[in-house]
């Protein structure tokens, strides 16, 4: 029985949860900032997509190893 | 044109190595980051004459 | 486990890259066509624009001159004083990986193939272009060439004492022997993290566009065009963005982050100095 097909869907299925709920915080913190003082953007933006991206690379790691899991 | 130059010297060199030393490709990755090394030196050079 | 992925299957996915042609012992593949493209698009849009730039910009040149712009107003509030040896790195770096990764949503990259017969004599049909950072190579390069970049200029802005300062004792020195290994370590998956991000989004864009293409129709895959091309760009500006941040971090040593010193809006005076300064060193070409 091969296992191979649930072994990838476990890691990205698992490895999407963390990264879902990391960047909802963040982008909500973001957003509560950006409300209450709105001429702060520029100075918002670099570190927010600098979070943004740190977050979301968890993610793009369990997909990758998914990846490799399914085709190598 | 320096910048392309330092690190294909760099390469170059690493590349020559192995073939003398005959060992895995180590020397040719230690020569393609001394090369790019050279190559982010040469950056600061011609950034600091404009940064003065 | 490869089964997943030969000829009979629906879509056509291959990690590694797929060899074109050999050139002696050399092999060319597939995204190294989709750089080579990359790469002669930019250096004809940079030689176009340093020929026939004027004070009064032509539509071509207002284009080209938004990204510059827009990432020199980031560098310049993020690195302080040293930011014309920041600059060209991170511009390039974020306009190379931004045309290469939206090649991969030009029509035929993908679609049109060659047969490929490899050396045990199986044929397989190899796509001619393929987006150049969907290929592990390429982003382990440049992620190479920025962990040079923050090493080399760590060194030469706080001398090479000062640089083994920084990464071998901490800043409380009793925690040394703990806070050396993991500040080592984590200087070392900068690496690895810079280059996996950009590979990940990539390549699960590709394949996600060629399943999209093969399970449905019309419009819905060009929704899926759309989302590639604003993950695209969005992977070019953290790659380029993250890379800044460490070189500052670098260049700055750990006393205080840089957001304390960043002072927002004083660029609107700078912006008349920017092109003026840039018209000056383009003499200066190495």
């Amino acid at each position: 029985m091969d296992l191979t097909p649930l072994a990838a869907g476990l890691a990205i299925g698992l490895g999407a949860l963390g990264p879902g709920i990391g960047l909802g915080l963040g982008v909500s913190k973001a957003m509560e900032a950006l409300g209450r003082n709105p001429e702060a953007s520029g100075a918002i933006f670099v570190p927010y997509v600098l979070g943004i991206a740190l977050t979301e690379a968890i993610g793009i790691y369990a997909l990758v190893i998914g990846l490799l899991i399914l085709f190598v | 044109m320096r910048l392309g130059l330092s690190v294909i010297i760099g390469i170059g060199a690493g590349l020559l190595v192995d073939n003398w030393l005959r060992t895995s490709p180590i020397f040719t990755l230690v020569g393609v980051a001394l090369g790019i090394a050279a190559a982010m030196y040469t950056i600061w050079d011609v950034a600091r004459d404009h940064m003065r | 486990m490869p089964h997943f992925a030969t000829e009979e299957s629906l879509v056509h996915v291959a990690i590694a890259a797929e060899e074109l042609f050999h050139i002696g012992p050399f092999v060319v593949t597939n995204s190294m066509v989709g750089v080579l493209i990359a790469t002669v698009l930019l250096l004809s849009a940079a030689i176009w624009v340093s020929r026939n730039a004027s004070t009064v910009p032509s539509r071509l040149q207002g284009i080209l001159e938004f990204p510059v712009e827009f990432m020199a107003n980031i560098v310049r509030s993020q690195s302080g004083d040293r930011w014309r040896a920041v600059l060209p790195l991170i511009l390039t770096i974020f306009l190379l990986v931004l045309i290469a990764n939206w090649v991969g949503l030009l029509p035929g990259v993908g679609t049109i193939s060659i047969n490929y017969t490899d050396a045990e004599g199986h044929t397989a049909a190899h796509p001619l272009i393929r987006p150049a950072s969907a290929d592990l190579n390429f982003t382990l390069a440049l992620a190479v060439i920025a962990f040079v970049g923050f090493v080399t200029w760590g060194i030469r802005a706080n001398g090479l004492g000062g640089y083994l300062k920084e990464t071998f004792v901490a800043n409380p020195a009793y925690m040394t022997p703990i806070m050396t290994p993991i500040h080592i370590v984590s200087e070392f998956s900068r690496l690895i993290s810079l280059s996996m991000r950009l590979f990940g989004n990539v390549f699960a864009g590709e394949v996600l566009l060629a399943v999209m293409l093969a399970l449905t129709f019309a419009v819905i895959p060009a929704i899926f065009l759309g989302l590639e091309l604003v993950f695209g760009f969005v992977q070019a500006l953290v790659f380029a963005l993250l890379t800044m941040t460490y070189i500052t971090l670098a260049m700055a040593g750990h006393g205080g982050g840089h957001d304390e010193e960043h002072d927002a809006p004083h660029h609107d005076a700078d912006d008349a100095g920017l092109s003026e300064n840039y018209a000056a060193a383009g003499s200066n070409r190495p």
